[in-house]
């Protein structure tokens, strides 16, 4: 299982002009990888999560995720795409203020039709497994920072979606907290799961397969630069299997076809020489 | 680990109930005031369907008092109360004989002023002692000797009180309940003669003819009346009255929706990034909806219950009478909840227009 973007093109329209944040991007994620979208804020990271996540409809180009063509989705396939497919963590965390950590994690179990004493259970199992179990109880305006972002990564994880989308999951967070956060995407992704993270902070590289730069200023570049830059490869080891290679990806906003081009010309697999997860030029 | 989910958005109710009812919790003293605020409203339409009902109860307890089965009053006199027009008291013997009817009183509806307990104005009813129109029992009986009077509780005077007519003294002999008319005006039934005394310079007149047993002609220059016609004929007055409180009982239903309204849209309002949050996890529109749509019913019903205890306790303190009927009792949670689903539409506007990629605000 992989998601595939193609081509894919995000504009938004105001004050009489277009802006694309989002112009052309391809890339693939596979199954049990961690892909970071990386750059400096107003990049489109978060544009193209938000398309990841069937949240913003690109103006162009296809998401594909088990084979289905996520931008066509609309009514109630749409929301059911949300709720069982995607699990989203926001950057400010978008706890419901009112409901206790435990009910944050219920909702979209309950939204599924879960009933309600299997839904308490499996949010506390998902609660101690993100170190939250003795803070069920408490509203989030009563946790800490990192308290909040640990019961949305367990909401997000409620249903166990097949993806996970993160926006900036460590900007609200001090050192020692990102480094468990960032462990912990990291076992997310290793259960199997594709985990697409857009962040500035490259502390999060160390532990990511692929890399996807998204640079700022697209739009002064020549029309004819090169779209997409493959930077040598970059090879990243898991301790418990073998490891598909991790591309580093330079994308640069453009409207060029190029770029599904480059991506869909894999590097090769490479096997893993050292069982020490790491990120290695 | 999948979990399984139920596909069908209908089987899902709780979610969307779950987090209205935490939400109201969160809020709970803006809730408490809302509720408080729309229980007055709901209050004062109570008392004011109260007051609208009493009207037409007092009207039916009055012209049934009689027990008579038909009036007969001059021809082109619109009734025996709004427009009283005299007749000579020997025409009762003539409609007596009238085929149809058994027994003829006449009876003499005027007004009179009394300072006794305060300066005021009753309805004066002269009727023949222990005839058609008379006090049942012994309280007509009672009137045959002289000045004695029969009295609403609503003049505030007890038995025995001495009661003062148009300057003239009076006993108070018995105390009936409920017997007003033209909008709460206590009634006075004192016998003919009195009455003829204090109203009609002791003429020998009257202003209806009543009747058991129903004439099967009129008798000539008389207009035979039924008791649905006095009773109409007695309403008129009040008619404009009653307009104008069941305008003013609507335009409480419209404060009252429009203070729910109010609270539910500014909730809506405040919770936009939760919406937009919720819809980008799966929460279904029809959820947040439903969410919305109990709150506003919970606050329109609390505020009914309220509202049920406010009027008890207010009633008493309203000068005039106040007859809420137990149907209306009834039918205010159902009016109340009608009330509250169509005060949430705005804000069930508002929450299906919130775009699910705010939840990504701050951020692109």
């Amino acid at each position: 299982m992989s998601l595939f973007c193609s081509n894919l093109v995000v504009e938004y329209a105001g004050a009489g002009q277009v802006v694309r944040p989002v112009d052309g991007l391809s890339m693939e994620v596979r199954r049990g990888e961690l892909a970071l979208l990386l750059g400096a804020s107003g990049c489109g990271k978060t544009s193209v999560l938000s398309a990841i996540a069937s949240i913003l409809q690109p103006a162009h180009g296809s998401i594909a995720l088990e084979g289905v063509d996520v931008t066509r989705l609309s009514g109630a396939r749409l929301t059911e795409y949300r709720r069982t497919m995607v699990g989203v963590v926001f950057q400010s965390f978008n706890l419901v203020p009112s409901l206790s950590a435990a009910e944050n994690v219920q909702v979209p179990l309950r939204a599924a039709g879960v009933n309600p004493r299997r839904a308490r259970r499996r949010a506390d199992e998902l609660l101690l497994r993100v170190g939250m179990a003795g803070r069920r109880a408490h509203k989030p305006g009563s946790l800490s920072g990192g308290e909040q972002q640990r019961v949305s990564i367990a909401r997000a994880l409620a249903l166990d979606p097949p993806l996970l989308v993160a926006d900036e999951p460590t900007a609200h967070l001090d050192q020692a907290r990102v480094d468990d956060v960032i462990q912990l995407f990291r076992e997310i992704a290793d259960e199997g799961r594709i985990v697409v993270v857009a962040t500035h902070d490259e502390r999060f590289m160390a532990a990511a397969d692929r890399v996807v730069r998204l640079t700022a200023n697209g739009r002064e570049e020549p029309s004819n630069a090169q779209d997409l830059r493959l930077v040598e490869p970059v090879y990243g080891f898991r301790p418990a299997q073998p490891s598909p290679a991790r591309e580093h990806l330079h994308a640069r906003r453009s409207s060029s076809s190029a770029i599904a081009a480059a991506v869909a010309a894999r590097l090769p697999v490479a096997p893993a020489p050292s069982p020490s997860r790491g990120y290695v030029r | 680990m999948r979990i399984a989910a139920r596909s069908h958005r209908f089987a899902t109710p709780g979610v969307g109930g779950l987090i209205g009812l935490r939400d109201l919790q969160w809020r709970r003293l803006r809730f408490a005031i809302a509720v408080v605020a729309t229980a007055l409203v709901f209050a004062l339409g109570l008392l004011m369907s109260g007051v609208s009902a009493s009207f037409d109860n007092e009207i039916d307890r009055t012209v049934d008092s009689f027990h008579a089965d038909a009036w007969l009053v001059r021809a082109q006199s619109f009734g025996p109360f709004t427009g009283p027009a005299t007749i000579d008291e020997g025409w009762a013997a003539a409609a007596a004989r009238v085929p149809g009817v058994r027994q003829a009183d006449p009876v003499a509806v005027l007004r009179a002023t009394t300072t006794t307990p305060a300066r005021r104005n009753v309805n004066l009813l002269g009727v023949v002692p222990g005839g058609v129109g008379s006090p049942a029992g012994a309280q007509g009986a009672m009137l045959a000797p002289g000045n004695v009077a029969v009295v609403d509780t609503s003049l505030g005077l007890a038995e025995g009180a001495r009661l003062d007519l148009n300057g003239e003294r009076f006993r108070v002999g018995g105390v009936t309940h409920g017997r007003t008319f033209f909008a709460g005006i206590p009634t006075v039934v004192v016998s003919l003669r009195a009455a003829q005394r204090l109203g009609l310079n002791g003429k020998p007149l009257a202003t209806a003819i009543v009747t058991r047993g129903r004439p099967l002609v009129a008798p000539r220059g008389l207009a035979v009346l039924g008791a649905e016609d006095v009773k109409s004929d007695l309403a008129r007055p009040v008619h404009q009255a009653k307009q104008t409180i069941g305008l003013i009982r609507l335009l409480l239903w419209v404060v009252a929706a429009g203070i729910i309204g109010a609270i539910v849209y500014l909730s809506a309002l405040e919770r936009t990034q939760d919406f937009a949050a919720l819809k980008a996890i799966g929460v279904s529109t029809g959820d947040l909806l439903a969410g919305l749509v109990l709150q506003a019913v919970l606050l329109a019903i609390l505020s009914a219950m309220l509202a049920v205890g406010l009027e008890q306790a207010i009633a008493p303190a309203v000068a005039m009478s106040v007859e809420v009927s137990a149907l209306t009792f009834l039918t205010l949670p159902l009016v109340a909840m009608a009330v509250g689903v169509v005060a949430s539409a705005v804000a069930l506007r508002r929450a299906v227009a919130v775009d699910p990629a705010l939840a990504f605000a701050g951020s692109r």
